[in-house]
């Protein structure tokens, strides 16, 4: 039996988070809850004034993601079956840090630990690290319009944003695996070195593993 | 923002946990091609004859997407791969989840790796009564007959029905 009931994978825009997320859910028989990406009236006019329309963009996000996390999480034999999600609600808090600035992150950062309040912590997050050039090639790759004009600046600051973010987690464990080396889809031995860290118990915090 | 596409999909699994494998794929289906707006109930099907196997649950369900055609179709063999597999001894094996595309607005497709309407759709009856149940009035663009008079003309005599305990929100 696996150790953990509600497990995360994190990781940058591109990184494998949902792949991954559906392969471990799939072995696992666990339900896969997956960020949706609503329509965001914010999103157009955050590019075209950035300074002005940040704090109602990730407030609206971090709307979206705790209706649907609410939702999610309200199905009564969720927690038996165990979850795999791409995303924790945290990611809300995260983005924010690295999109506003001053007072504005300080009001923000109020919303954000009010709901997280009520929300389930993750039991283990794993985190897919991946360098930017890779990152791109993922994104290049999936061809989502509102991803195209994402810069190399941006992902790397949200690299940054990640770790920094989880190194200072001391409530559940929190393992970064470096993927320069992996290809869950195409290795079958990948998926099952991720499977056997998530079988084994961990010491909360944040901690690299090897591949 | 661009005109979005409404895409007709056939869900259907064989494999334990049926359920279970419907419900992620659709979640996948949100996160990668777009927001699904319509779905049919979960519909279980006996298998019969010769490829007598599992009995399938199948669910049509709409997906307002502004992909290609043949963007929704690698989408949906990601999909397949990522959920699709089990371990066996020897490795992966059998697919645990099929996703067809039925139609794609009112798009003709051929080429060698899709045919849009689904050509199938006529003769299959875990296909046409699901989706009648939610899209009885719509014309097929091909055949240009209503799908709730092509369900009464269909020669399947398979039976589908509603899958009971599966048809709460999921």
């Amino acid at each position: 039996m696996f150790p953990y009931r509600y497990i995360v994978i994190e990781g940058n825009i591109g990184a494998g988070k949902t792949t991954l997320a559906g392969l471990v859910a799939a072995r696992l028989n666990a339900r896969l809850v997956l960020e949706r990406f609503e329509d965001n009236s914010f999103l157009p006019k955050f590019y075209r004034e950035p300074d002005r329309y940040a704090f109602p963009l990730e407030m609206s996000f971090l709307s979206d993601r705790y209706q649907q996390m609410i939702q999610e999480f309200n199905s009564p034999d969720l927690f038996q079956t165990g979850i795999v999600s791409d995303y924790f609600i945290d990611k809300s808090l995260l983005f924010a840090r690295n999109n506003l600035a001053g007072a504005e992150f300080g009001l923000f950062s109020r919303f954000f630990h009010i709901i997280a309040g009520i929300m389930p912590a993750p039991d283990i997050l794993v985190y897919l690290h991946a360098e930017v050039p890779r990152l791109r090639s993922q994104i290049m790759k999936r061809g989502r319009d509102f991803e195209k004009d994402i810069s190399d600046e941006y992902l790397t600051a949200l690299q940054k944003a990640y770790l920094e973010y989880l190194k200072r987690i001391n409530s559940y464990p929190v393992l970064v695996m470096d993927t320069r080396h992996i290809d869950f889809l195409s290795s079958s031995d990948h998926i099952e070195m991720v499977l056997d860290l998530l079988g084994k118990k961990h010491q909360e915090g944040f901690r690299f593993v090897s591949n | 923002m661009d005109q979005k596409s409404r895409a007709i999909l056939l869900l259907g699994s064989n494999l334990e946990p049926r359920l279970s494998f419907l419900r992620n794929a659709e979640s996948m289906m949100e996160q990668m091609a777009g927001r699904i707006i319509g779905t049919s109930s979960v519909y279980e099907t006996e298998s019969w004859g010769f490829y007598a196997g599992d009995p399938f649950l199948n669910r049509v369900i709409i997906v307002e997407t502004s992909l290609s055609p043949l963007a929704m179709l690698r989408v949906i063999h990601h999909i397949e791969d990522t959920l699709g597999r089990k371990r066996n001894i020897q490795g992966y094996e059998s697919r645990t989840i099929d996703i067809d595309i039925l139609f794609f607005d009112n798009l003709h497709v051929v080429n060698n790796q899709l045919i849009i309407p689904h050509p199938k759709i006529p003769v299959r009856k875990f296909v046409l009564v699901p989706l009648c149940e939610i899209l009885p009035d719509m014309l097929h663009p091909v055949l240009n007959i209503k799908i709730s008079e092509l369900e009464l003309s269909c020669p399947d005599t398979a039976a589908v029905e509603i899958f009971k305990s599966a048809n709460t929100p999921v």
